[in-house]
């Protein structure tokens, strides 16, 4: 209660005025406090009789407290590390279908906390849960699919494990929801492997899918699978041989791949005058995926500046597909006001001096 | 239902409809659901999970505190404003009139909870989401739900004060969601000395995740539909019990 005779406003004044000043040493103190901050990781058996029915939502109110935290600095490193361990694990426990706890867990421990092997354990943990989900429920999930992507990516990157790495490509690369990506990693190390006919099967997988963009995305990696397989034998006979094979009747494909093998890649394939190995179906369906990838990357555009990209942007952007031979050749990307992207063909270059006889003329 | 049941039933929800407090919870529910956005956005990824995940227990909490602020002082304050005379004294049963009271609060506190679920699809789908099974199967698990504590709120408001009769009405919502989850502690031979407890305390309590399909909607994973028809039936028959044992409470009860 204020004095009497002190007025009311004059008390409530000075008391924000203390409250004012106390914030600022009170705010360091506090950030002092929270770097020393202690976390609880409570056993993930009390958490789930506490979440009371909802371990879904208890799992994501868990992470959400634990996300500040992966980037934070600790003064302990050991208690973020219990802390973050203890979380992942009892994230993934109370919902064995939260993918992100799976992929951002593992690429945090392995990239920022440089644990592989506990990467590759919570990874392979999140595999088994998916196993046992998908057993049980007699049907595979896009989430289960990319868990074993992960995985795949995990012993390929952190335990350089080829065999582990094929054999879970393998198993991701037999589920419906598998990406072209994903096929074209495990058809890449088959090819190394020598493992051609296995590798063209896998290749093929989606080449009559009914999604047209599904079909021709699996044709294209289809022929780029028959491409590698031919520039392989191609650079076995140039180190045999010490040049390039005139034809593919010189290449020899038959002796080199067996005739099954053989007759599957050669469809399509000729060898130019340089002696290179080409194909004019590859060449097609990869010119259109790249149309395909600088319209995406053009509406992308938009999205953010609210106009379409002018050509030299999509040209300059080294990011994107349009080089090499995702191109033409001689041929420029090209944008119309509809935001289409073609590849249209380059001006013919004027001699040098062209410009100053004109002006010359003019003058 | 009779006549003289629908119309308490009917001047029950009229009179709910016009509690403030249900509207205070109402938007409550409502700003759940629109905030369980922001908690997407401040995940790295599975953003729609989070909103279905956040909603959905918001959803179930509302049907709690509908419950526990409006179901559990029901009685209480028919009692004090005096109208129960008006509805007892004429032809109206003391059972008809709880049953009655039941239907109205029920009626009511579904209209709500509907609703809210009708915003929350929609903000799935706002935000590129679609609508499964397993949503309208966790919507119906929590109707279910709601029918069996709108009956423990009326039969602890028939039996004690209304201040009671909430923290009971919560206290069944904690231990029929827990219940299963203490049984869990106890499998493959794990806490013998409690195994016995836990398993009596699972099989005489309502076990509220009967209903309750919240966990598998963001998983995709397909719906039980048998599963929930017989919680639905489990539910109903909770609800029964505590209704009889409401009318019980009620007949006795002098005024």
């Amino acid at each position: 209660m204020p004095a009497p005779g002190v007025p009311a406003w004059v008390v409530a004044a000075l008391a924000l005025g203390g409250a004012v000043v106390l914030q600022g040493p009170l705010g360091d103190s506090n950030a002092l406090r929270r770097r020393n901050d202690f976390r609880y990781t409570p056993d993930t058996d009390v958490v789930r009789v506490l979440s009371f029915g909802h371990r879904s939502t208890a799992a994501d109110t868990l992470w959400l407290r634990a996300l500040p935290d992966f980037s934070r600095e600790f003064s302990d490193l050991d208690q973020k590390r219990r802390w973050l361990s203890g979380v992942l694990d009892i994230a993934v426990e109370l919902d064995p279908t939260f993918l992100t706890a799976y992929t951002f867990g593992a690429t945090y421990l392995s990239l920022i906390d440089r644990r592989s092997e506990e990467a590759v354990a919570l990874l392979e943990r999140g595999a088994r849960k998916f196993d046992e989900i998908e057993q049980a429920d007699g049907r595979t999930y896009p989430a289960g699919t990319r868990v074993r992507v992960e995985l795949a990516m995990a012993y390929w990157m952190l335990r350089r494990d080829r065999d582990a790495t094929i054999r879970e490509l393998q198993i991701a690369a037999q589920r419906p929801d598998c990406d072209e990506l994903t096929r074209g990693m495990l058809v890449g190390l088959m090819i190394g492997d020598r493992d051609d006919l296995l590798a063209l099967n896998y290749a093929a997988a989606n080449t009559e899918h009914s999604d047209p963009l599904v079909r021709d995305r699996a044709r294209l990696e289809y022929e780029r699978t028959k491409l590698r397989i031919a520039r392989r034998v191609a650079n076995d006979f140039e180190a045999r041989e010490g040049r390039r094979a005139k034809d593919l009747a010189e290449l020899a494909l038959g002796q080199a791949l067996g005739d099954t093998v053989a007759t599957l890649v050669a469809d399509g394939l000729e060898v130019d005058a340089e002696g290179r190995v080409v194909s004019a179906r590859f060449d097609e369906l990869n010119w259109a995926e790249s149309i395909r990838a600088l319209e995406y990357a053009a509406r992308i555009y938009r999205d953010d500046y609210g106009c379409w990209p002018d050509a030299a942007w999509l040209n300059d952007n080294k990011l994107f597909v349009a080089r090499g031979e995702n191109m033409p050749p001689h041929t420029h990307v090209a944008i119309d006001a509809d935001g289409r992207v073609t590849f249209a063909p380059d001006e013919p270059e004027t001699a040098p001096g062209d410009g100053d006889r004109g002006d010359a003329e003019a003058e | 239902m009779n006549a003289r049941t629908r119309a308490i039933a009917l001047a029950t929800f009229r009179e709910s409809v016009r509690d403030r407090l249900l509207l205070l919870v109402v938007v409550f529910a409502i700003a759940l659901v629109l905030f369980s956005r922001v908690l997407g956005w401040l995940s790295v990824e599975d953003e729609l999970k989070m909103v279905q995940d956040f909603s959905l227990t918001g959803l179930s909490l509302l049907g709690l505190f509908l419950a526990v602020l409006v179901g559990a002082g029901s009685l209480a304050r028919e009692v004090e404003r005096r109208t129960v005379y008006t509805a007892l004294t004429r032809t109206a049963t003391r059972a008809e009139f709880i049953v009655g009271r039941y239907a109205g609060l029920v009626a009511v506190f579904w209209l709500c909870q509907l609703g809210a679920a009708a915003l929350l699809a929609g903000w799935i789908v706002v935000w590129g989401g679609a609508l499964h099974g397993a949503f309208f199967a966790a919507v119906a698990g929590l109707l279910c739900e709601t029918l069996v504590l709108t009956a423990i709120a009326l039969f602890l408001g028939a039996l004690a004060a209304p201040a009671i009769a909430s923290v009971g009405t919560l206290a069944a919502y904690l231990v029929g969601h827990g219940t299963e989850a203490l049984r869990d502690l106890t499998a493959n031979g794990r806490n013998p000395d409690f195994a016995m407890a836990f398993e009596v305390l699972y099989r005489v309590l309502p076990n509220l995740e009967s209903v309750n399909f919240i966990n598998a909607t963001t998983s995709g994973r397909p719906v039980d539909w048998g599963a929930l028809g017989m919680g639905a039936l489990y539910a109903a028959c909770w609800a029964v019990a505590f209704l009889a044992g409401a009318v019980a409470l009620f007949r006795r009860r002098q005024f």
